[in-house]
């Protein structure tokens, strides 16, 4: 058990305390050093960012088959195809649109008028999605009453 | 109508509230400008009176709710005639409006018992953490009252209202809601007191010991309504995971994380009285993270699956989280030299640089978490390019920190405060390391061959270890005195809640890893099946038998049934459903779970066909259970802490001395 005054030792033998001190700083350093590392390196790992675009942004981009991309847009009314676990249906963001293909399962909020984004690869035609999220409709403001 | 006479309190109560609270900030800041007591006094009264109104707004709100009035355009937008009556509670935060006047009432009333509780009322350090309070009052009062009021009209009164999202209407959604708003907003109090003992020059008066229990109930609520949250997901959402780095989700996990640093490192500002400036900037960063989430949800500046509406709301919150910042750093520079630290480290290996380190990869963690989240702002504004940033740069930075952080888990009660020495620091850490190497070894023969997984197993192993041996050496001492082996380690546990609690938390939390790295051996299959066919999912066949439909008021029920089979030998039925709900007009599907501490079977219909074929997706999450069952472990260690008193922790915080019981040194 110590006492408030031998806490005030460690101020007065300065020469280890600064060594000391260099030690932590260099520790902390290298803590840094590592985990700013670890961020750049994560970020530059393929799948960890995606273009984020609109439907008309994706329509104007160079098909780039290799790059991932999320495109957002309204699934347009009466475009769904189902075949199995096979989905095809229509995205617009009211100036152009893009057929959308997946295998995946759809969200229970997915249906005609439904605010979608889409995840996967443009070949410059149709979209490949390997995810399609939807807004849940409800905890947006609901829409004004006609 | 009687009904619509309660609803009608609603705004003159939120504008009284206001008044209050704006009378609670002028008597307050008088009682600390001019030194006079009896204006504190009166406002505490005016903070309370102000708390009373707005509880009395949330009750008109609620009755309004409970009574159909859809003359409101939130009862009528969040609250239908078929709506099971729990759930109409549940619309209360359902919505931007009510989940703000809800925060609002946790605030006011929070912040009335904060001050009328505290020790010493009357100080100017109290007054000051009042004006605070009362000020962040104001702030959400208005928001209420102007852009975001939960009792504007409609012209055209629907018959009924358009309901509460089905996914909202679970058990989980009564209970999760209210636990993190109350995390969030219970970091006010600690942020309130901080700056109030700053302001007022009161530097000395331990400010985190008089609000250690809001810290701690805080920071419980907001951990256990962050796993009721994942809970949540994967029974409801149906992806068969349960946390999938939302902005949404990362902004209730970054305070936590803010948080998490500073419980452990307030421990060194009581024991060492050090760190005072990094203790108060945590705090501050936990409640600006925490009022920045709020931002985040209600501003629609990312694109998340459940933000709030895109509306103006969420640019009042710039401002407000701007002043909040500046000023809170104004006041840490302003009172620097008061806040500097007394001790210095001693040695590196010692608890204060574990707790230090602790601290340090927390906060990275957090900055991380800040920096995915926000990214893509970043990248439009600089750049011009959107981008998201998606679950896999997460995943990649939180495996490693989090392991070490696991591993620090272990390691840091073994050391002592200030310095230790070699041997005795190698003799406590060779069962803990003997274990983890064994758990890896029998891993590796077992044919696990994925780094990631042996090293948390084996890391879990080390910590369970190195907790159990600290319970037994704080055991010894009462088994000495004669006591059984059971009662000695609940002496233990009881005699010194806050540190054998905080390692029930610790192994509560071992277990959520095991339940994590269990995560890597998931299996996911999708097939589209007749009645009467079947697929394979792990070691499991699944036979789709067919589907049973029946009707109630709210949807119409379509009901699967899925034979399951483990090698030939049947195990059980399933019964995913995927019902349709009038309401909303979309199908809501229902998830049906075999679960067992091995491995939980996770079977969702996401289509069916006119005919009655179906669209199963079917998982195998293995030692998902483990993950439950740590937050039940974590929970029951929050309640050990919570039960102790303050007097042990506040007598060392004031005299500055350690104060460590006889049992660590056994």
């Amino acid at each position: 058990m110590q006492t408030a005054s031998s806490h005030r030792q460690s101020h007065v033998n300065a020469p280890p305390s600064a060594k000391r001190r260099a030690k932590f700083i260099i520790g902390a350093g290298v803590v840094l050093a590592t985990v700013v590392g670890l961020v750049g390196w994560a970020m530059s790992r393929p799948g960890s960012t995606a273009f984020y675009v609109s439907v008309s942004e994706l329509q104007a981009s160079a098909p780039a088959g290799a790059e991932d991309y999320r495109v957002n847009g309204v699934v347009m009314p009466g475009s769904i195809e189902r075949r199995g676990l096979d989905t095809t249906f229509a995205i617009t963001d009211g100036r152009s649109d893009v057929t959308v293909t997946t295998d995946q399962p759809l969200p229970d909020a997915f249906k005609d008028r439904s605010e979608v984004v889409a995840t996967g690869n443009f070949n410059g035609r149709t979209f490949a999605a390997t995810q399609v999220l939807a807004k849940c409709p409800s905890k947006f403001k609901a829409k004004s009453r006609a | 109508m009687r009904t619509a006479s309660l609803a009608a309190l609603g705004r003159p109560a939120l504008l009284c509230a206001l008044g209050f609270a704006v009378l609670a900030l002028i008597l307050f800041a008088m009682s600390a400008l001019r030194r006079r007591v009896p204006a504190g006094r009166a406002g505490g009264r005016a903070l309370g009176a102000s708390a009373g109104f707005t509880v009395l707004a949330a009750a008109s709100l609620l009755s309004a709710l409970f009574a159909h009035d859809f003359s409101l355009a939130y009862v009528a937008n969040y609250s239908s005639r078929s709506l099971a009556g729990p759930y109409t509670v549940s619309a209360l935060w359902g919505g931007m409006e009510g989940s703000l006047l809800f925060w609002t009432v946790l605030l006011t009333v929070f912040a009335t018992i904060a001050v009328y509780r505290h020790p010493n009322p009357d100080s100017p350090a109290v007054t000051w953490a009042g004006a605070v309070l009362a000020g962040i009052a104001i702030f959400f009062l208005l928001l209420l009252a102007f852009p975001a009021d939960p009792f504007a009209r409609l012209a055209d009164v629907p018959t009924d209202g358009s309901g509460l999202n089905p996914l909202l209407q679970s058990p989980g959604m009564l209970i999760h809601p209210p636990l993190l708003y109350t995390g969030f907003v219970g970091f006010s109090i600690p942020f309130a007191f901080a700056m109030g003992a700053l302001v007022s020059g009161r530097t000395e008066t331990p400010w985190f010991t008089s609000t250690r229990r809001w810290t701690l109930f805080s920071w419980s609520a907001l951990s256990i309504g962050i796993v009721l949250g994942g809970a949540w997901a994967y029974t409801e959402l149906g992806w068969g995971g349960y946390w999938a780095w939302d902005p949404v989700e990362n902004a209730s996990f970054m305070p936590w994380l803010t948080a998490t640093a500073y419980l452990h490192s307030v421990v060194i500002q009581e024991k060492r009285r050090m760190l005072r400036i990094w203790n108060v900037s945590l705090i501050l960063a936990t409640y600006a993270l925490a009022v920045f989430g709020t931002f985040l949800t209600r501003s629609g500046i990312l694109s998340s699956i459940h933000t709030f509406t895109e509306g103006s709301t969420g640019v009042w919150f710039l401002p407000f989280l701007a002043a909040m910042l500046l000023g809170g750093l104004a006041i840490i520079a302003l009172r620097y030299d008061r806040l500097r630290s007394e001790n210095r480290l001693d040695a590196l290996v010692s608890r204060e640089s574990a707790f230090l380190a602790n601290n340090v990869l927390f906060v990275a963690a957090a900055f991380t978490v800040l920096w995915g989240t926000v990214y893509p702002i970043v990248a439009e504004v600089t750049t011009g390019v959107r981008l998201s940033v998606g679950p896999a740069f997460f995943n990649a930075v939180f495996v490693p920190l989090g392991l070490a952080i696991l591993a620090l888990t272990g390691i840091g009660p073994l050391v002592s405060w200030r310095r230790m020495s070699k041997g005795r620091l190698s003799r406590l850490v060779r069962p803990p390391v003997v274990a983890g190497i064994a758990v890896a070894a029998g891993l590796w023969l077992a044919g696990m061959r994925s780094a990631g997984v042996v090293i948390a197993f084996a890391l879990c192993g080390f910590v369970a270890v190195a907790i159990a041996g600290e319970f037994i050496r704080g055991g010894r001492v009462y088994r000495a005195s004669g006591d059984s082996w059971p009662a000695a380690l609940a002496h233990t546990l009881m005699r010194n809640r806050r540190r054998y609690g905080g390692y029930v938390v610790h192994l509560g939390i071992v277990l959520i890893v095991i339940g994590f790295a269990g995560a890597a051996g998931k299996v996911e299959r999708n097939a589209f099946l007749e009645p009467g066919s079947s697929m394979k999912v792990g070691a499991y066949t699944l036979t789709y038998e067919g589907r049973e439909q029946s009707s109630t008021p709210e949807k119409q029920i379509n009901d699967a049934t899925v034979a399951v089979s483990r090698g030939g030998e049947p195990v059980g039925t399933l019964h995913p459903q995927s019902n349709f709900h009038f309401a909303q007009q979309q199908p809501q599907s229902e998830v049906a779970i075999r679960t067992t501490p091995v491995e939980d079977l996770y079977v969702v219909v996401t289509q069916f066909d006119p005919d009655g074929a179906a669209a199963i997706r079917a998982f195998v999450n293995p030692l998902t259970w483990w993950i439950w069952a740590g937050a039940v472990v974590m929970a029951a260690g929050m309640s050990v802490i919570l039960s102790g008193g303050t007097p042990h922790g506040a007598t060392a915080g004031a005299t500055g001395r350690v104060r460590e019981p006889v049992a660590a040194a056994g």
